[in-house]
């Protein structure tokens, strides 16, 4: 969060008024997270989960009780080339297409690594008991 | 409940969601800030104290007076040596005695006729070196020739020249007009000359962002065509040492890929030749001329990919000769150019961000030098140049 607003704050000069300043401003957050995660060498994408469709979905009203806060930590805890994936696409909005772009994967792998975040979130919320 | 509905309720959890930050957040922020400005600034000297020195030491090693290395010219042989060259001078050319400076201005003195027909002011300029001369050239004395009596003669054998804005010498070749000190034979001379230049520029672009200067080596090659008569009374090819610029640019974008840039460079250009004066051959004759000029270019940046940048540019320049000498042995002439150079130019550039302060840039590009009557010089040798141009560009 630190280098995003770092490199806002050099580069608003460059922002034209073309668009919502707060897309603009996404936009760089994004991309510096991104940097950041390939700096780390962080997305790699693994295959050590269960097949999605394996997992069955679990019931909205479970979903539903369950805070914010509570949504945002488990975000946060997944691997991070799940939570690239989920974020990009769930969050902001993104699609596969442009996902696949920005991470020079193929659509097909960013589908894969969607299906496996939402799996691999589903089954951390099944195993807690406090979300029950 | 639906992959979408689940994406959906999440979506909704998270929209708007503030989580707290660290307070340390905002010291961190101003931190890295100041830490990266003075990176920045840091970065910038050394980068530009590096690229200063490189260029520097480049233009010197390479522009250390010396010509173009022998196997990049071509092999012409002189015509005019056979065509321009009297009688007398067939006599080997290391067996001649080449008179100092203070004897040829004797000579001339002495010839009534040469008075005639030299130019004013080229006669005073004579003068003025042939008071500072007290000592024959040594390098001229120590070549011996029995055509030194000839020589001082020969003058004379002019007298019957008319007095007209082009001169002859006694061999008939053309040696002097109003303007420059010596012109050639032009009819006697169709030679090609090959050659490689070498030149560093320093040059700024001023953006949107920031101004920009960039410092680079550039390298030319190009092969040449017919000469043309400026200058001397050559009697050997000549020998085309390395162009040297300096240069600042100032480039204003007009869209997000048009941009528009003017500069102002200079130019140093050197040449030697073996020459004929007043039928005395002078060897190593050495003619520097200094040029500014302004150059207007439009870019267009084609791609932008990342850090990527690749460009065209076109654009043209005129150049004007502010200096120009002329240096026998120790002693020299000095006259203004008249006139300027035009010439337009094009190429495309890649340009690389390494850090943001720092790009990395290829600039290849053709120039074409119009024949505007210039003296002489790579440039009129071989109006059309290549060059590829490399180096570091600072966003400031």
């Amino acid at each position: 969060m630190q280098d995003g607003f770092v490199t806002l704050f050099e580069k608003i000069s460059t922002y034209k008024g073309e668009g919502s300043f707060e897309g603009w401003a996404r936009k760089i957050f994004v991309n510096t997270a991104l940097m950041q995660l390939r700096r780390n060498d962080a997305l790699k994408f693994s295959d050590n989960i269960e097949d999605s469709q394996a997992m069955q979905m679990i019931q909205s009203n479970t979903l539903e009780k369950i805070g914010a806060d509570e949504i945002f930590k488990l975000v946060n805890s997944m691997p991070d080339g799940f939570r690239t994936v989920f974020n990009l696409y769930v969050i902001e909005g993104y699609s596969h297409d442009e996902i696949a772009k920005m991470l020079s994967i193929t659509e097909g792998g960013s589908r894969s690594q969607l299906s496996r975040a939402r799996a691999w979130l589903q089954s951390k919320i099944k195993t807690n008991d406090k979300y029950d | 409940m639906t992959e979408s509905q689940f994406d959906q309720i999440i979506r909704e959890k998270l929209q708007g969601f503030e989580c707290e930050v660290d307070d340390s957040l905002w010291d961190g922020i101003v931190a890295k800030m100041a830490a990266q400005r003075r990176r920045k600034v840091v970065l910038r000297y050394v980068f530009g104290a590096v690229a200063a020195a490189a260029c520097v030491a480049l233009g010197v090693f390479l522009f250390d007076g010396s010509d173009v290395p022998g196997q990049l010219q071509s092999a012409p042989t002189v015509a005019v040596a056979e065509t321009a060259v009297p009688q007398e001078l067939e006599t080997p050319v290391e067996a001649q005695e080449v008179p100092s400076i203070a004897d040829q201005i004797k000579a001339l003195r002495s010839g009534n006729a040469v008075a005639e027909v030299l130019p004013s002011e080229v006669v005073k300029a004579i003068e003025a070196v042939a008071e500072n001369v007290s000592e024959p050239v040594e390098t001229a004395a120590e070549e011996v020739a029995p055509a030194e009596t000839e020589s001082r003669q020969a003058p004379a054998q002019s007298a019957g020249q008319p007095s007209t804005n082009t001169y002859r010498t006694p061999t008939g070749g053309q040696l002097m007009d109003d303007y420059y000190l010596f012109e050639e034979e032009g009819s006697s001379k169709t030679h090609t000359h090959s050659s490689i230049s070498l030149s560093s520029n320093v040059s700024g672009i001023a953006k949107q962002d920031g101004f920009i200067y960039q410092m680079a080596p550039s390298h030319a090659a190009s092969a040449t065509g017919k000469s043309n008569g400026i200058v001397v009374e050559e009697i050997s090819e000549s020998s085309y040492s390395i162009p040297l610029s300096f240069g600042v640019q100032f480039r204003y974008p007009v869209t997000d890929k048009f941009s528009l840039g003017a500069g102002v460079n200079y130019t140093y250009l050197q040449r030697t030749f073996n020459a004929m004066m007043n039928k005395v051959k002078y060897n190593n004759v050495s003619s520097q001329m200094h040029y500014v000029g302004v150059t207007a270019s439009a870019f267009y940046n084609f791609i932008e990919a990342g850090r990527l940048t690749v460009y065209g540019r076109a654009g043209g320049a005129v150049d004007k000769g502010v200096y120009a000498r002329y240096v026998f042995g120790d002693q020299g002439l000095s006259q203004d150019v008249s006139g300027v150079q035009w010439s337009v130019n094009a190429g495309v550039g890649l340009e690389y961000r390494i850090a943001d302060p720092v790009s990395l840039y290829i600039d290849p590009s053709a120039s074409y030098y119009f024949d505007c009557a210039q003296p002489r010089s790579i440039r009129t040798e071989q109006p059309l140049m290549f060059s590829l141009e490399a180096g570091v560009r600072f966003h400031l």
